[in-house]
């Protein structure tokens, strides 16, 4: 089975980055989509059957906290991964996030090697 | 208050070098005050807020050639001149907002929540730039050829 996987940030420039990291995994991907804000992110994932979602903290519009808080509210959303990238270094936030169901947590700035663990870790255990 | 001012400057020196390092594979130094030159010609501003337990701001004047080449590091583009402007914008932003995010970690620790701004970037002259460069709490960083003032300010610090 190949992933949907969709990226969540406001800036291109980590899109793109994050994009090139996740091609070099070596993960099985079947496609990638992009939203920059929460508000996009829900509408996709109302849309497409999603398999994992990458999204940042700070957004304009919908933030990603608020995006999780939804996500944690939808029964059609809440079991999906979700691998916050941030540049919050806030313990206190980081455990509200796991709290509301998000798998795992990566500060920016992010090595390849790094989403490509994340990755395993999140969608195969290991 | 010196002592916060010191703390501050000292977290905005290592956030710099550090993030440089790591997100663009680029050394840079602190350099003395009096070496800031004389600039003649227009540099880009990168600028952010941050509220929390403190707020405050942090802000980069960057060589615009400079810009483009931390960019294309940043994407792994061969050349910088295959960039468009609007790249180079973002990736300019993105490295201030990683930049914020590691200030406030080592000034303040992992304990306090911080909502940071949307980072801005603009042209500003070198007129105003010289202006600004002879006001307080400005750093100085040299990377290669390039000089770039930086500048943090924590509210209810002044120097």
């Amino acid at each position: 089975m190949k992933w949907k996987i969709l990226i969540v940030d406001d800036s291109n420039v980590v899109k793109a980055v994050l994009m090139k990291a996740l091609g070099e995994s070596g993960a099985p991907i079947q496609r990638v989509f992009d939203a920059s804000n929460g508000r996009e992110a829900l509408d996709i994932l109302r849309a497409e059957s999603i398999d994992l979602v990458f999204a940042d903290i700070n957004m304009p519009v919908m933030n990603g906290v608020e995006l999780v808080e939804s996500m944690a509210d939808d029964p059609a959303l809440k079991d999906i991964p979700v691998i916050m990238i941030s540049t919050d270094g806030s313990v206190s936030r980081r455990e509200y996030l796991q709290s509301k169901g998000v798998r795992a947590y990566v500060r920016k700035p992010f090595t390849p090697e790094q989403i490509r663990s994340v990755v395993r870790e999140v969608m195969l255990g290991r | 208050m010196a002592v916060d001012i010191l703390l501050s400057s000292r977290a905005m020196e290592n956030a710099v070098v550090s993030v440089l390092n790591d997100m663009a594979a680029t050394r840079a130094a602190v350099i003395k005050p009096e070496k800031l030159p004389c600039f003649d010609q227009t540099l880009m501003h990168a600028h952010i807020t941050f509220e929390g337990q403190s707020s405050g701001e942090l802000g980069l004047l960057m060589d615009p050639g400079f810009a483009a080449e931390l960019a294309s590091r940043i994407l792994g583009v061969d050349k910088s001149g295959d960039l468009l402007q609007e790249m180079i914008v973002d990736a300019v932003k993105e490295l201030l907002n990683v930049i914020c995010g590691q200030f406030l970690t080592q000034r303040f620790g992992y304990e306090p929540a911080f909502t940071l701004g949307v980072p801005r970037v603009f042209p500003l002259s070198a007129q105003v730039c010289n202006a600004l460069l002879k006001g307080p709490s400005i750093l100085i960083f040299q990377s290669g050829d390039f000089i770039m003032p930086a500048y943090v300010r924590v509210k209810g610090q002044t120097a």
